[in-house]
């Protein structure tokens, strides 16, 4: 049986109450990579491999010694297209911002495996580790909880969006 | 006789980039299977690959070999990624030639987020329409 790859409390804890604007890199447009011990210690945080839209990548190579869980931020939402008078599809657009993305459970398969947490633009925090996904807070606490329900490791872009859409159109 | 001069430099240079294009286009035949089928021998080597591309919803940008287009396995297409990329493929159709840097997933190398091919990424220097 494969071991588990577990987020500990400490760090379920870190996360809750951290603050996103001390993980944001400079660059607003892109992620940022942030890598925490067991007590939740953020040890470093990078946007090296990440290139907008949520897509970063991971080496084992850049994790700094200590670590035991790989987050990463969302890029916050495009600040000109707030703006806007916004239709339904971005709507669904700066929904799936506060969604893990469809790859955002592989650092369970990197190296030997870390658990996976996300911070996104509307302050949702997320776990993903062999629990699978949790919502530990911020946001909206009825959209974190529908996420959980919904989100599935593996699911396409497309299925991502979906949740987004059914929450839009409950 | 300056102004001749400048001239001369210009069209001097205006042909040896279109022959350097022409050049690339010819140049590149190996087919993105190739890298599908053998990505532990490619990865972290410059590429020249055809096929075809398509822009996700996501901002994620797919290269799929052209005959199987679409095809939505993970492990049926490389990520692209690169300053720019994604502006750079609206409105693109059809076959392309990628130049870039081509970087294989591993346990040692993973992607995240919107990036999903089972198999790797190419970092694009440049796209060429075939």
């Amino acid at each position: 049986m494969a071991h588990e790859i577990l987020a500990t409390a400490a760090q379920e804890r870190a996360l809750a109450s951290i603050d996103p604007r001390s993980i944001y890199g400079g660059d607003r447009m892109r992620e940022t990579k942030f890598f925490m011990d067991d007590a939740g210690n953020v040890l470093d945080k990078t946007q090296g491999g990440c290139y907008g839209g949520d897509r970063c990548t991971i080496s084992k190579s850049e994790i700094p010694d200590g670590s035991s869980l790989v987050g990463h931020t969302h890029a916050p939402a495009d600040l000109v297209r707030s703006t806007r008078i916004r239709g339904q599809s971005e709507i669904i657009s700066n929904l799936s911002r506060d969604i893990p993305g469809p790859g955002d459970a592989m650092p369970l398969r990197l190296g030997r495996g870390y658990p996976s947490a996300v911070i996104t633009p509307g302050g949702y925090r997320y776990i993903i580790d062999s629990r699978g996904l949790r919502y530990i807070g911020g946001g909206n606490p009825e959209f974190g909880s529908f996420v959980q329900q919904s989100w599935r490791s593996g699911m396409s872009d497309a299925q991502i969006r979906q949740i987004a859409k059914d929450w839009a159109n409950q | 006789m300056k102004a001749y001069s400048k001239f001369l430099t210009l069209a001097l240079l205006m042909f040896s980039c279109m022959s350097c294009s022409y050049a690339k286009k010819n140049d590149c035949v190996n087919d993105l299977r190739v890298i599908l089928l053998n990505k532990d021998n490619y990865s972290d080597r410059d590429v020249s690959i055809v096929g075809c591309i398509m822009h996700m919803e996501s901002r994620a940008v797919h290269f799929f070999p052209c005959d199987n287009f679409g095809e939505t396995r993970a492990g049926n297409y490389v990520d692209l990624v690169g300053a720019g990329v994604e502006e750079e493929m609206v409105g693109k159709r059809g076959e392309v030639c990628i130049y870039g840097r081509f970087r294989a997933y591993s346990r040692g190398f993973v992607g995240i987020g919107n990036l999903t091919s089972e198999i790797g990424l190419i970092e694009v220097k440049e796209i060429v329409v075939k």
